[in-house]
């Protein structure tokens, strides 16, 4: 059997499949007859092949689902050309882009500097944005008038208090400086933000009143420059007031302003204790007197740059939010574009 | 292929005159009829799909319409196959990059309005409705056996052993040279052998027999 089978080589199977079909030349067809005859594996072979071939001949025909006969000529074929999705140049998204981000940076720089002032009800007109920060700038002015009223009036009449001695010319000084602080005050006030009148205009009446109780109280000389003093003090709590409301001053601007307002203050000072008479002067130049009223005015405005400050840092934050998301949208829109 | 007298004789249709590249005329509508079942039957094997197979059909019809004068007016048969070959393909491409829930094989479908009658509903005629669902079983079997071929060997098998064309008019509408025809038609063949002898208890006779 193994040397029968020796030299044999099986039937590649696509001359078979041709074999089947009638497909070999007459020579080559010869050769495969005769290594059929050799060959039972092959004969099996061609065998199975054949037999899945009838299976396939015999595969019923499928009827028709319908007649595919047309009505007529098919219409002309539709281009679906893909709508153009608003294409525009390139330099229209990247210039809106960088329009929109300039514009919000002037307006922020604009609401930085007070530009916007977003409580005066003539300059709401402005923007959203000025209209969205309002209530930031609103609570401050109210916070604010407590702690210099606390600061500001009552220790002014706390300090009144031990100071008795002096009286008639304390009426004429208290008089004659309150009328210039409530001027001052009113020219401080025609400049500031509506919100802020009320709270000064507030200190401005409060100042005359606590003048008038110490007055009333004691009727002491003595307590004439301290109520003046104490005028003073809300005075400037009411200008501090006053520019604090635009809450988005650079700090820089803000200090100075403040400082401006104390060397003002000192004059005033100054001022009261040439008018005062000697012996006033001297008990105002006394330890417990003057150095606590010097000291007295700078509480209000020593929270003024602190409370700015950080007003301050969080309108930068909010801005450089602004313009980073903005950016991003800028830039997502532009990559849009481009994969599209 | 009907001439031009012919075309103006339709009676069972719309008249539908198509000129080839020769110049000649024929009536678009008597080459649909002549062809629509060879293309149905081809279209429905490659595709495994009746309403995919309508479909590619219909496609093909209305390609072939827009691209007949192209038409050499050789052979018409393997001009048309060509064309619904190429849209089958297309479409198994496209079913490819987007699948979905494979559907049944063929006459399993309960919608499909072409599947055979089930034994249950047959008339009684001579075939007992056991021998009816025996031969039903093979037809569903030989069916998923075509299924599962390659493509292009599943082509070569339909066009050949199916639809009883020879080499060169297989080897014409599968755009591809004689020796390709025969080597896919060999492979799938053997294929198609292997599938039966492991799916065998049902090809009892000629496989028992024979292997």
């Amino acid at each position: 059997m193994l040397i029968f089978r020796k030299g044999h080589t099986h039937i590649k199977q696509d001359d078979l499949s041709a074999y089947l079909d009638g497909q070999v030349s007459g020579t080559d067809a010869a050769s495969i007859d005769q290594r059929l005859a050799q060959c039972a594996d092959c004969r099996r072979e061609l065998d199975a092949l054949r037999s899945t071939v009838s299976l396939l001949q015999r595969m019923p025909e499928l009827t028709l689902p319908r007649s595919f006969v047309m009505p007529g000529p098919p219409p002309a074929p539709i281009v679906i050309r893909p709508a153009a999705p608003l294409r525009m140049p390139q330099w229209v998204y990247s210039g809106s882009a960088a329009v929109a981000a300039l514009v919000l940076a002037i307006l922020i720089s604009a609401d930085a500097t007070g530009l916007l002032a977003p409580d005066l009800p003539a300059r709401t007109l402005e923007s959203t944005a000025a209209a969205a920060v309002a209530p930031q700038a609103a609570q401050a002015p109210q916070a604010a008038p407590e702690s210099f009223q606390g600061d500001g009036a009552e220790t002014a009449v706390e300090m009144a208090a031990p100071l008795a001695p002096v009286a008639e010319l304390a009426v004429t000084v208290e008089k004659g400086i309150s009328v210039t602080v409530t001027q001052e005050s009113e020219a401080e006030l025609e400049m500031a933000p509506a919100a802020a009148k009320a709270p000064a205009l507030r200190k401005a009446e409060a100042a005359p009143q606590a003048a008038a109780g110490l007055e009333a109280q004691s009727d002491l000389a003595a307590a004439a420059p301290v109520a003046a003093m104490a005028e003073l003090q809300v005075a400037e709590a009411a200008k501090a007031d006053s520019v604090l409301p635009p809450p988005i001053a650079e700090p820089a601007y803000a200090e100075v302003e403040i400082e401006a307002e104390v060397e003002v203050e000192a004059e005033v000072a100054s001022q009261v204790e040439s008018t005062l008479p000697p012996p006033i002067a001297a008990l105002s130049a006394a330890p417990d007197g003057p150095p606590e009223s010097a000291v007295a005015p700078q509480d209000p405005i020593s929270d003024v740059p602190v409370a700015q400050g950080s007003n301050v840092f969080w309108r930068i934050l909010e801005g450089l939010a602004a313009v980073v998301a903005l950016a991003f949208l800028g830039s997502w829109l532009l990559k849009r574009r481009s994969t599209r | 292929m009907a001439s031009t007298a012919e075309a103006l004789n339709c009676t069972t249709h719309e008249p539908l005159p198509v000129l080839d590249s020769s110049g000649n005329t024929h009536c678009y509508n008597c080459i649909i009829e002549s062809m629509q079942t060879q293309a149905y039957n081809l279209a429905r094997r490659m595709l495994d799909d009746w309403s995919l197979a309508e479909d590619a059909v219909q496609e093909s019809f209305v390609s072939g319409y827009r691209a007949f004068h192209q038409f050499r007016g050789d052979n018409l048969k393997a001009w048309v196959m060509r064309i619904v070959a190429n849209t089958c393909r297309d479409m198994l491409r496209s079913r490819k990059a987007r699948p979905t829930v494979p559907l049944d094989p063929i006459s399993t479908d309960p919608d499909d309005p072409t599947a055979p009658p089930s034994a249950a509903d047959l008339p009684s005629t001579e075939e007992s409705p056991e021998d009816h669902a025996v031969r039903e079983e093979l037809a569903r079997t030989i069916q998923s056996g075509i299924a599962s071929l390659p493509e292009e060997q599943r082509l070569a098998v339909l066009l050949v052993d199916v639809q009883g064309m020879d080499y060169e008019e297989a080897a014409s509408a599968m755009n591809c040279s004689l020796g390709t025809v025969k080597s896919r038609l060999s492979r799938g063949r053997g294929r198609l052998r292997g599938f039966l002898r492991n799916t065998g208890e049902l090809l009892p006779d000629l496989f028992r027999q024979e292997v």
